[in-house]
């Protein structure tokens, strides 16, 4: 009785101490495709929604030279310049979260795409104002990691005729 | 001729049960579809592979994970995850959504477990003594599990799990007594986790050695985290200086720290023609081998915060220096082993801001 007592005592403070964290809080998908198309498939996926590719670029000062089995590691940034231009304007302490990132890396032969969830980004930075451009951020790139989750070799990632 | 019959027949089943049994976790093929594969897909597949195979989390198709966990334990631990071991805790999820994803797992299952829920009654003391001698290597002393995140570059490839946090608040809510007991008995087979009958203990050790486990409890509780002391999203300073000298020093400060300025540009680089970039927008990059390559071999994503960023804007003749508070960001990341990492990172953020700014 003592430890069925504990169990749900610890099971309670559990569910009050764990903080916000959400399993959305970092959008996460795993590709078959391996890093060069699942990298291209992204880039592809992301101008096909309407947003510019600002950069890919490498996190690390040569992850070979470190002893690691893979440079296949790559940040990609991307953003609407309207869009972030005028949230800056309003909002200068979200500039260093912009433009919005998608971190690209190998995982075994799969790649793996991880991003901050701009859903996340709307809980730290709670104006009414700017809700509605969090939210379809994040519908967005739902939308861009499902379809690089879902794309296979050889076929095209957008229904617009783009092949990567 | 009988006996050959026999002897044929037992050969096969003997080889039928060795490739059920585990050696082969994905070859079962999952039957349930629909709703239940797309929210595993959406929720759990990056972590656990679309098979169950595994990479970063556990694989759940293994057959002797699915055979020494009850449906309970996989309900528990979407629902609360594990804090601090990367495993989120998706309280996003109704509990309809839970279930199905439960039933989406137990697809892989080729024999259901036959588990009893009832509290063993073990010596914990006793139980300590063998924790230390047979599980410590792997599980920690205090049970705190293996180090890194299990994705690549945290850990070594050659094993396809990393040793779990039994002290974790999660896994102790999530685990009962006989689901930690039919671990310890079986083993699992495809993982370094052996079945302790190899070692010659008794049942009634293996109860001693579950009553310890579970008197993590009160260490656990006792363990968790605080909240952030600095729970500003942006570290943000105004600059007495102009934009072009705030931002010479802030890469004085960098230097001075034996940081690389690795790049900088506009903020709107790559967004705009070059000639419409704001030019009162400036982003520095800067880091050091050890700077990166130590969160980078604890949690590979937190690749999405490096290397290190500062932020200048100059707006209605104001200029702010500014960054992402590492302390705000730690809780993406669900991990523990990043802590001394984000520590390092908001005191460097901090002096390099608060040099550039006075």
């Amino acid at each position: 009785m003592k430890k069925m007592i504990n169990r749900w005592l610890t099971m309670i403070l559990l569910l009050i101490v764990s903080g916000p964290l959400l399993a959305g809080d970092m959008l996460m998908v795993r590709s078959k495709l391996p890093f060069p198309l699942a990298l291209k498939a992204v880039q592809a996926t992301i101008e096909a929604r309407g947003y510019t590719v600002a950069g890919v670029e490498n996190v690390d000062l040569g992850l070979l030279r470190m002893g690691y089995l893979s440079d296949s590691y790559k940040v990609l940034s991307f953003g609407k310049a309207k869009e972030i231009e005028a949230l800056i304007r309003l909002y200068p302490e979200l500039a260093p979260y912009l433009p919005l990132q998608i971190l690209v890396f190998s995982e075994r032969d799969d790649t793996l795409l991880v991003a901050t969830s701009p859903a996340y980004l709307a809980t730290l930075f709670p104006h009414t104002g700017i809700a509605a451009i969090f939210a379809r951020w994040e519908g967005d790139l739902q939308v861009v990691l499902e379809l690089v989750r879902d794309a296979e070799h050889h076929t095209p990632v957008e229904q617009d005729g783009s092949n990567y | 001729m009988a006996t050959y019959g026999k002897f044929v027949f037992l050969s096969l089943a003997l080889v039928g049960a060795l490739i059920l049994s585990g050696c082969a976790p994905v070859a079962v093929k999952n039957m349930e579809g629909g709703e239940a594969a797309r929210l595993y897909a959406l929720n759990c597949a990056a972590c656990h592979g679309a098979a169950g195979d595994g990479g970063i989390g556990v694989p759940l198709a293994l057959q002797d994970f699915q055979s020494s966990v009850t449906d309970d334990y996989l309900f528990r631990t979407i629902r609360l995850g594990r804090p601090g071991r990367v495993m989120p805790n998706f309280s996003n999820l109704r509990d309809e959504e839970v279930q199905s994803i439960v039933r989406f797992i137990r697809g892989w299952a080729i024999n259901p477990p036959n588990i009893v829920d009832k509290p063993v009654q073990g010596d914990p003391l006793h139980g300590k003594a063998l924790f230390g001698a047979y599980c410590a290597e792997c599980h920690g002393a205090g049970g705190e599990g293996g180090a890194g995140t299990g994705v690549t570059f945290s850990r070594p490839r050659d094993q396809p799990i990393m040793a779990p946090g039994l002290n974790n608040i999660g896994y102790l809510a999530a685990a009962s007594d006989q689901v930690i007991k039919a671990t310890l008995m079986h083993g699992r087979d495809g993982t370094p986790m052996r079945s302790f009958r190899r070692f010659r203990v008794s049942e009634q050790d293996i109860d001693d050695i579950v009553s310890y486990v579970r008197s993590f409890e009160l260490q656990a509780a006792r363990r968790q985290a605080l909240p952030p002391r600095d729970a500003r999203p942006a570290l943000v300073f105004q600059s007495p200086h102009d934009f072009a000298k705030t931002v010479h020093k802030l890469k004085q400060a960098m230097v001075a720290r034996n940081f690389l300025v690795i790049r900088e540009g506009t903020l709107e680089s790559g967004l705009v023609n070059r000639s419409r970039e704001n030019q009162r927008q400036w982003v520095i990059y800067f880091g050091n081998l050890e700077f990166i390559d130590k969160p980078l071999r604890t949690d590979p994503r937190f690749g999405l915060f490096l290397p290190g960023r500062v932020t200048v804007v100059e707006q209605d003749g104001v200029v702010r220096v500014m960054a992402a508070n590492p302390l705000v960001i730690n809780a993406l990341f669900n991990n523990d082993g990043l802590a001394a990492v984000i520590e390092e990172l908001y005191q460097t953020y901090m002096n390099v801001l608060r040099e550039a700014a006075t």
